[in-house]
């Protein structure tokens, strides 16, 4: 059920996406009062605390691009009126032919969608169709513009340009990583190759297996809240990059990460603290608003209840508007949610429910010895 | 422009222009015939180098084989030529007719052998190989049925005996090897990664004109040898088939050659805003 609610999420953003190519006066579907964009650093700080804790998260990560570029370029090309003949018998044209056609359908296409979602910048580097390996380059790269890796960390789109290429030439592929702007490279680099070719199915099992996270929120949104640049396009990025990047590797393993997103969401409201308190105050109902706002990411409006809790309602979070309205995911915002409102009240709270109804997630925090009381009252 | 859309007006078109051969008073039409019949082989041959310029390896070798089967088909459809070479080589002309059409054949039969490599047709379903096994049946009945021509020739002279042999079982050769092929496609249509349709056009063309005179020989119930010396570049509708069969072929190959181009464009003006 919830793996069908990601299929039709994941088919709805792209194609949202394409609309956004193709027609300039397609109606918008922005978030009324927060827009279109949201800062790199809400998209990065899910997946990346989920690197650090979920071992076999980049293998998710990795696949969810690799699953939802796939199934969607099929339906992308298609519905540009490209033949499924296009590609017809690739392994038996010249480079040239090979590289010229490619490249002109990923940045005729691609390339445009992506940049229009300001992800990066897409760049077909070489081609040798008669062994099935291509190079990628990918300039501002969404996913690990401000970070530091000791390894290249893009795997959603290591997973994504795989998938693109496999679904355009009907070809199993693999992608790994060789260069990245998170362990110091100029730009984000990858090796696609036949997964019939043993070698690569094994890189791709060794980067995925062996790749080690260590993700520092405050570093990472402290850039982002003083406003420095991450990349020379801009700390923002579409919120259907983010949706895009919800629905294929999260929301697809909901059932299996449910929890530890949660406890990460818990784990960087913590590490964020300091950061919240320095820059908007002690006081939640002023510093949480603040805070969710300048990173574009959602409207939040705290109340407070009788028992000394508080009511959150939380709107045009990515989580919860456009595609993703039917299927939330509520879990990572409602660990860090909580994190925060106890720092800041110096009070530990717990997520006692969370709710969403058509508009908004409402989050009800409650003192934890009342939470504790109630617990043992049951 | 589709590769669609240049088929569907491309075909009719060379429909008439075949047809011009028995519409034409019957001298327009065997000078029409003698003129036309060389002249789409030839231009198939240039399309096929043109074609196989665009790929490597396999699928290179069997358009180049193509087009060097067609260009000298195309040359030995010339009368003046075959009467002037005749001329010079008195008594040897037969003999270097044999071996020329062995070569000619033979490059067909092995851009054919490419294709079926590079298609794969062990992807076949079962009413696809029964339709194959059928096909063999019918290429039996297309030798068998030339066998009592072939040795009335033999009486007269061995070497066209043999190119009369050599050309029959070559032809069918091709159709038991090109029909699976074609099923394959129509197999395939309307699967996510179908065959390529311009390529296909190719290959219906070469099978229709390479079997549609043992065809109209089964119809005519006379020899091909008395059919086509009383109808061959006269006008008739032998040469209909024929011409209409080597025009498909040079569709196709334009088609092909022009497919990518096509669709890409399309692609644009509807990125554009302005496709329909």
């Amino acid at each position: 059920m919830r793996a069908q609610q990601a299929e039709n999420a994941i088919d709805e953003i792209w194609s949202k996406a394409l609309d956004k190519i193709m027609k300039a006066d397609a109606p918008s579907q922005d978030r009324p009062e927060l827009g279109s964009e949201i800062d790199l650093a809400v998209a990065q700080a899910g997946s990346s605390a989920l690197l650090s804790s979920v071992p076999t998260f980049t293998k998710m990560l990795y696949s969810g691009g690799y699953n939802a570029a796939t199934r969607n370029t099929y339906l992308v090309l298609r519905r540009l009126g490209m033949p499924t003949d296009f590609f017809w018998k690739f392994g038996y044209w010249d480079e040239k032919r090979a590289f010229e056609t490619l490249d002109k359908v990923i940045s005729r296409v691609f390339t445009a969608l992506m940049s229009k979602q300001k992800m990066g910048e897409l760049q077909l580097v070489a081609v040798h169709p008669e062994t099935a390996t291509f190079e990628i380059a990918f300039e501002n790269c969404a996913e690990c513009a401000g970070l530091t890796a000791s390894a290249p960390m893009c795997f959603f789109h290591g997973g994504s340009f795989a998938g693109m290429l496999a679904a355009m030439l009907d070809e199993g592929l693999s992608a790994t990583e060789v260069e990245c702007v998170a362990t110091g490279g100029e730009r984000c680099r990858f090796m696609i190759r036949s997964s019939d070719d043993r070698a690569s199915v094994v890189a791709l099992d060794r980067w995925c297996a062996e790749f080690e996270c260590h993700f520092e929120p405050e570093r990472r949104f402290g850039v982002s809240l003083k406003n420095q640049m991450v990349r020379p396009t801009g700390n923002m990025v579409d919120i259907h990059y983010y949706q895009m990047l919800l629905a294929s590797a999260f929301l697809s393993n909901i059932d299996l990460i449910e929890r530890a997103c949660f406890e990460a969401g818990q784990a960087i409201g913590k590490a964020l603290l300091g950061t919240v308190r320095d820059m908007f105050g002690n006081d939640p109902s002023v510093a949480l608003p603040s805070f969710y706002k300048s990173l574009r990411y959602a409207n939040v409006v705290l109340g407070s209840s009788d028992d000394g809790g508080f009511e959150i309602k939380i709107s045009e979070a990515p989580e919860h508007f456009g595609s993703l309205e039917r299927s939330s995911l509520v879990p990572f915002l409602s660990g860090e949610v909580e994190s925060l409102v106890s720092g800041l009240t110096g009070r530990p709270m717990n997520c006692e429910s969370s709710d969403v109804n058509q508009q908004d997630i409402v989050l009800r925090m409650v003192p934890l010895e009342q939470a504790d009381a109630k617990g043992q009252a049951a | 422009m589709t590769s669609e859309r240049f088929i569907a007006i491309a075909t009719p078109t060379a429909l008439l222009f075949a047809l011009l051969a028995v519409v034409l008073p019957s001298g327009a039409g065997a000078q029409y015939a003698r003129f036309a019949l060389p002249i789409s082989l030839v231009i198939g041959a240039g399309l096929a180098f043109w074609v196989g310029a665009f790929y490597r390896a396999g699928m290179r070798n069997a358009f180049w084989l193509l087009g060097g089967f067609l260009l000298l088909y195309g040359l030995s459809n010339w009368d003046w030529l075959l009467s002037s070479v005749a001329e010079r080589l008195g008594a040897n002309f037969l003999r270097a007719l044999l071996i020329y059409q062995i070569v000619d054949y033979a490059m067909l039969l092995a851009a054919t052998v490419w294709v079926v490599r590079m298609v794969d047709v062990r992807r076949l379903s079962r009413p696809g190989w029964l339709f194959a096994a059928g096909t063999v049946v019918v290429a039996v009945a297309f030798v068998l049925n030339g066998m009592p021509t072939v040795r009335e020739l033999f009486d007269l002279s061995s070497e066209a005996g043999t190119i009369y042999l050599v050309i029959r079982i070559f032809d069918v050769l091709v159709m038991t090897m090109l029909v699976p092929v074609v099923w394959l496609y129509v197999q395939n249509a309307n699967s996510e990664y179908r065959e390529n349709s311009t390529f296909m056009l190719v290959l219906v063309g070469i099978i229709a004109s390479l079997t549609s005179a043992y065809l109209y020989e089964i119809v005519k119930g006379d020899p091909l040898t008395v059919i086509a010396a009383s109808e061959y570049q006269q006008g008739s509708f032998l040469d209909v088939l024929y011409l209409f069969g080597y025009l498909i072929i040079a569709i196709g190959l334009f088609a092909h050659r022009k497919h990518q181009e096509w669709s890409f464009n399309r692609l644009d003006r509807l990125l554009l805003g302005d496709g329909s």
